[in-house]
């Protein structure tokens, strides 16, 4: 049997198996010693398959998983990895898609014909209904992990910036520095997890930010690792509002034609080492110009 | 075809290593015993006095260019002397091979100044899917020549020798044309690579085959074995699972025993535990058992023969 051959059956009778596997004539059959027997053998790596990539999923989704419990966990991954991520590729973005997953199982409908699967999925549905944080959570967890594997934050380049002629400075779009991720939440996360928050800015300390604080009854948070340990922090919905237009690229100039107020925000966000680069950009007008000439 | 590497040009190969890179070699004692090191036990091993000479990182968990992982990988490689263990390249694989993968290893063994980086003689991805287990390939001329040819890439990128890790398995393929041990010294010979002589897989993949663990242990090229593992496994029904999640069996202990008195006992030991971890005391309490045994084989040889 080839060595491409033999890879192709083993990675199809692990991650899909198949009926195929109990007919003699199929390409497996060369797997000894005979295909009964395979079947149990075979079942081994796939348990192996299934229970590291739990065990991945677990160790990212650490609140996530105290707060269902190790059964209902076990359940919730294992429906996640056959419908969303059967056996992709295993890279730091393996399981990014648990959260929404949480938040669209109670709605999905049930199609399965075997009764074990059916009753699992059915108390799961109950038991996400009991925790309607769970989808916030799971986004905390993973903007945790992403923050702490995230690489080391560079220094702000402030001769370089200062070089810069103020309209080049207007128009120049600023680098997010890699450990900061950033979530809403209707729920109180931090207390619910009992996690310790740092504020950066708040409306006792800071009168500056009164006038921009939002009055709905969300709570922004921002992780971030600025050295060794990650750390969470309750932002303002301004700098919340402002982390966003950076990241879709939205030069100083661009961020104050959308909010004005939000622009004055930016030295501070350098400050906190949230920003620690930037990227030159022409505006389009003298692109033109210069490809005119 | 075979891949034109001579195994004569092994030493010529390591006179090119870097100095630092073969006196961190030396520093690892022969016939000393190290654990894998683990997250959980970090502040213990740093902060605590024990007889642990050497950690082996499981580098796939240390790739972070920044943060905690960063700052624990070199204050560990500060104090200890380090080898790195991968599973996640896939060597045996048909894909081609994993250059940002190995780009990542190269960091960290150029960060650590570990000894050596060792991987395992199996596959783990095909097509765009990869899977978190090993799984064996044929042992085919076919697969030599293939796995031999990434070997040497991956030797030749690294600028050193690496350490290839027999595999344990439950299935083999029916078109095998050699043996696992011949396959290894073939892999050896053609690469200029070392072994890792996992003593744990080679009981487990012996029961599941109806191997001879003993003859094994005699044909596969002793003189290149450069590091030993030993881990624990389990029993589901009659096939024995490689697991990492318990101490070595009386059967595995008796086999490494086995090899320690009729083969090598110079040769470092590694304590392999993964999943459902020990305390640290429990693990070096393991280490000084395999030390105790290192030393009785060391005071005296004598010969056993397989039966």
């Amino acid at each position: 049997m080839r060595l491409a051959q033999w890879q192709a059956t083993l990675f199809n009778q692990i991650v899909s198996p198949n009926e195929d596997l109990l007919q003699p004539d199929f390409p497996g059959s060369d797997i000894v010693p005979d295909n009964a027997f395979n079947e149990s053998r075979i079942s081994i790596y796939r348990n192996n398959v299934i229970g590291g990539l739990e065990s991945w999923i677990r160790n990212i989704y650490s609140n996530t998983h105290s707060l269902l419990g190790d059964y209902y966990f076990s359940v919730l991954c294992r429906c996640y990895i056959s419908e969303v991520e059967p056996v992709a590729k295993l890279d730091n973005n393996f399981a990014e898609k648990l959260p929404e997953y949480i938040g669209q199982f109670t709605q999905k409908k049930i199609y399965t014909l075997e009764i074990s699967a059916k009753t699992d999925k059915t108390k799961m549905k109950q038991r996400l209904k009991s925790l309607p944080q769970l989808m916030d959570v799971a986004r905390l967890d993973w903007i945790l992990q992403k923050s702490y594997y995230a690489d080391k934050r560079k220094t702000w380049p402030q001769n370089d910036f200062l070089k810069l002629s103020p309209k080049q400075q207007a128009h120049l779009t600023f680098n997010l520095s890699p450990d900061i991720n950033w979530l809403s939440s209707a729920w109180d996360l931090p207390s619910l997890l009992r996690l310790n928050v740092e504020q950066t800015l708040s409306p006792e300390t800071d009168p500056s930010i009164q006038s921009v604080q939002s009055k709905s009854s969300r709570m922004f948070l921002l992780v971030e690792r600025p050295q060794i340990k990650v750390k969470i922090k309750q932002v303002s919905q301004a700098e919340f509002d402002l982390l966003n237009l950076i990241k879709q690229n939205y030069s100083l100039s661009d961020i104050a034609l959308q909010a004005d107020h939000l622009s004055t925000f930016v030295a501070r966000l350098i400050e906190h080492g949230w920003i620690d680069g930037f990227t030159p950009r022409l505006p389009d007008i003298e692109t033109r110009f210069r490809s005119n000439q | 075809m075979k891949i034109a590497i001579d195994s004569r040009k092994q030493d010529e190969f390591n006179e090119s290593l870097p100095m630092s890179s073969r006196y961190l070699a030396n520093s690892i004692a022969s016939g000393s015993v190290g654990l894998g090191l683990r997250e959980v036990h970090i502040n213990q091993i740093i902060h605590q006095e024990h007889p642990v000479p050497w950690f082996e990182l499981l580098v796939d968990n240390w790739f972070a260019r920044g943060g905690f992982v960063n700052a624990a990988l070199i204050g560990i490689a500060e104090r200890y002397p380090l080898t790195l263990h991968g599973v996640g390249l896939s060597l045996g694989s048909v894909n081609p091979l994993n250059w940002d993968y190995l780009a990542k290893v190269k960091y960290v063994l150029e960060t650590t100044n570990a000894c050596w980086y060792s991987e395992h003689c199996s596959f783990s991805s095909f097509a765009n899917q990869q899977v978190p287990d090993l799984l064996p390939i044929p042992y085919t001329e076919e697969a030599l020549n293939h796995l031999a040819s990434r070997i040497s890439q991956v030797q030749d990128y690294l600028q050193q020798p690496i350490l290839i890790e027999n595999a344990s398995s439950y299935i083999q393929c029916s078109s095998n044309e050699m043996s696992e041990p011949t396959f290894l010294k073939q892999l050896v010979e053609l690469t200029g690579c070392y072994l890792l002589l996992d003593i744990n897989n080679v009981y487990v993949s012996s029961q599941n085959h109806g191997w001879c663990a003993h003859r094994y242990l005699e044909e596969i090229p002793n003189d290149k074995v450069r590091e030993i593992h030993l881990g624990g496994y389990y029993q589901h029904h009659s096939v024995l699972i490689d697991s990492h999640s318990c101490a070595p069996s009386d059967s595995v202990w008796a086999l490494y025993q086995y090899y320690l008195a009729n083969f090598r006992n110079d040769v470092p030991t590694l304590i392999e535990w993964d999943n459902d971890l020990p305390t640290f005391s429990a693990l070096v309490a393991i280490q000084q058992k395999a030390l105790g045994m290192i030393k009785q084989a060391q005071s005296k040889v004598e010969p056993k023969i397989c039966d």
